[in-house]
């Protein structure tokens, strides 16, 4: 909680110093006129667990600029509020310097790595926030130095972030590693891209975003913790004949130490493909697999329909392999004018455990309506 | 929400300045001739516009307004981009093809809430284009997929135009662009496009695109800077209008590339 109390304080001063670097730039540099746009999302979700309401949202703000014909600044800043609080915290606040050949980012930012869409097992710089599991966009953006270098056919992604931020999970603590040079978290990423194929291969090291158990030498659960982690990656995305398949492929090495977990195979790959041109569908599987010990897998199947240019109708289900658990997510979804959109839908739980049986209390429908300016 | 403006803007392929034009000297060609002639990057390097697309159904009017770059290598390839530049939710969102000149396609699409580009399949050639009365195959015309005839001349709007009819050369192709046949009206004098007709298999008209506001862009190029689709199966109507046109602007290939697909907007 101290951290998340210091992250913040610490978006907002680097919020103050970019908005003061943005003035100064747009006065020297005669900048484009500032760019502001955003979205407001409202909420009313319905618990079939607890036979109630709950009201919210979410007002998203983001502003950017261009200084001169190589520098722009960006910062967001989200608003959500409920039925009894309001909190505020500051989505991005970034300076990127484009260059020739290379493009510097500077601040607070969201980076994302991996072949596949959610979850991929490549994409660990960014920490999740769940206090809401149902969020669409839940990364929390970090401080970070970021070098993306292009030539050609190849890129390369250099990232540096002076220290680690945890995932956000309600009701559960795990203290972060002191804040030193050697907790500091690094990646870098090189991609190939190819008529009808990318590849790319990465290499993470650091704290560990999402924190693991402890396990004691009786099996017993003794606490969580963020372990330092080197992560060696490799992403694939290949088109044929209107198919696309892609997919993640990671190996976590643990740090040594006394509790620390084996090392780990982790996976994502979803295939995708038009069946009709308003008929999508996506078929995935991902999981992970402790060297020598079962893996757990689950499957999951998306059909997304395009009824006409304003409505869509769309059925997600997702299988948990190990614990025979699933999940169902029917929604309907409707433009009803240019940037708003109104959703209706509901999920449904069904097991003791697993990836989606843990969610067996948090039965919902729920309606939204989201108004882009 | 992602999944759907996926779904919808999967449906952009290559979205190149469609057929329409150049000055010529009009002496005895084909309807092949004619046709590759009147596609306007066969004779320029490369174009920038603004455009606005108006979606007309019943009493809603739907607007997209977006920004293209177009670049015609030397090896053949043909390169185009597009950003978006509203309504508000699809802001800053933007597409990328290539077409190489062995007629194979690649795509990708950027979403700002995806954070990175996201490469797509480049087969959807009778989808709409955003949903709108234009189909993909209207907006990139494959030209070899088709065989071409010269039914002859006539005259619309006080002026003469060669009337050329293209069948599909296989079935395959008939059930992909959803169409039997079309008849192209094009300027006998300046070869750009004056009215085109697409016809299914029982032979019944579908739909009709007409121009308006024909500029001369260059000495040697005139296009037309309005289009209007009639879907005469459901009534529905789109109107493309280009704000402005730039031809020969410098583009290079480094302005086609998932960099510059995921630049911010100025």
């Amino acid at each position: 909680m101290q951290d998340s109390r210091n992250l913040t304080k610490l978006k907002q001063v680097a919020l103050v110093l970019i908005i003061s670097l943005a003035l100064t730039l747009i006065s020297t540099f005669q900048t484009s006129a500032l760019s502001l746009g955003g979205q407001l999302d409202l909420n009313i979700d319905y618990s079939r667990e607890t036979d109630t309401f709950d009201a919210g949202g979410t007002l998203g703000i983001d502003m950017s600029s261009w200084a001169g014909d190589n520098i722009h600044l960006r910062t967001g800043l989200n608003l959500d509020f409920t039925e009894d609080r309001v909190t505020a915290d500051i989505d991005e606040a970034n300076l990127t310097y484009f260059g020739q050949d290379v493009d510097i980012i500077l601040g607070w930012q969201k980076i994302t790595w991996g072949a596949v869409d959610n979850n991929s097992p490549v994409d660990n710089l960014n920490p999740r926030d769940l206090s809401d599991p149902f969020s669409e966009d839940n990364k929390i953006s970090v401080p970070a130095i970021r070098t993306a270098y292009f030539h050609s056919e190849i890129d390369f992604d250099l990232v540096w972030q002076p220290y680690a931020v945890g995932w956000n999970l309600p009701g559960i603590t795990a203290e972060m590693p002191e804040r030193t040079i050697e907790n500091s978290v690094a990646g870098i990423r090189a991609g190939y891209s190819a008529p009808a194929f990318d590849l790319a291969a990465s290499y993470f090291r650091g704290v560990a975003a999402e924190p693991a158990a402890i396990i004691s030498e009786t099996g017993e659960v003794e606490g969580l913790e963020h372990f330092r982690e080197q992560v060696i990656g490799a992403e694939m995305v290949y088109e044929y004949s209107g198919v696309i398949l892609r997919a993640d492929l990671a190996l976590a090495i643990p740090e040594e130490g006394e509790f620390y977990p084996e090392n780990e195979l982790r996976y994502a790959a979803t295939l995708e493909s038009n069946i009709t041109p308003d008929l999508l569908m996506m078929l995935g599987i991902q999981g992970s697999n402790e060297i020598d010990q079962d893996s757990e897998n689950t499957a999951v199947v998306s059909l997304n329909y395009l009824y006409d240019f304003y409505t869509e109708i769309s059925l997600g289900f997702g299988y948990g392999i190990n614990e025979g658990d699933f999940i169902i997510n029917p929604e309907f979804s409707r433009d009803l004018a240019d940037g708003l959109e109104l959703k209706i839908g509901a999920y449904y739980f069904n097991g003791e455990a697993g990836p989606y049986g843990q969610f067996s209390d948090q039965d919902q429908l729920y309606l939204s309506l989201s108004q882009s300016f | 929400m992602i999944l759907k403006k996926v779904l919808t803007m999967s449906a952009i392929i290559a979205l190149l300045f469609p057929l329409f034009a150049q000055t010529l000297l009009a002496g005895d060609m084909t309807g092949r001739e004619i046709i590759d002639r009147s596609n306007a990057l066969e004779n320029v390097q490369d174009m920038e516009a603004e455009m606005r697309m108006e979606i007309i159904r019943d009493d809603r009017v739907r607007e997209r307004e977006m920004i293209m770059y177009s670049l015609q290598a030397e090896d053949g390839t043909e390169k185009s981009l597009i950003r978006f530049l509203s309504p508000a939710d699809v802001r800053e969102s933007g597409f990328l093809n290539i077409s190489y000149a062995d007629g194979e396609d690649e795509s990708w699409l950027y979403l700002p809430a995806l954070g990175r580009e996201r490469r797509m399949s480049s087969e959807e050639r009778g989808g709409d284009f955003m949903g709108s009365d234009f189909t993909n195959e209207d907006m990139t015309r494959t030209i070899d997929d088709y065989e071409y005839e010269l039914l002859g001349t006539r005259e619309i709007n006080g002026r003469e135009v060669y009337e050329v009819e293209s069948l599909p050369l296989t079935d395959e192709i008939a059930e992909q662009v959803e169409f039997a046949r079309k008849i192209t009206y094009i300027d006998a004098e300046h070869l750009y496009l004056h009215k085109e007709e697409t016809y299914n298999e029982r032979d019944e008209k579908i739909k009709e695109l007409t121009t308006d506001n024909v500029t001369e862009i260059t000495d040697e190029l005139h296009l037309p800077l309005k289009m209007i689709m009639r879907d005469l199966e459901n009534d529905g109507k789109t109107i493309i209008s280009y704000e402005e046109i730039e031809v020969n602007t410098g583009l290079t290939a480094d302005d086609f590339t998932t960099r510059a697909l995921t630049r911010p907007l100025r």
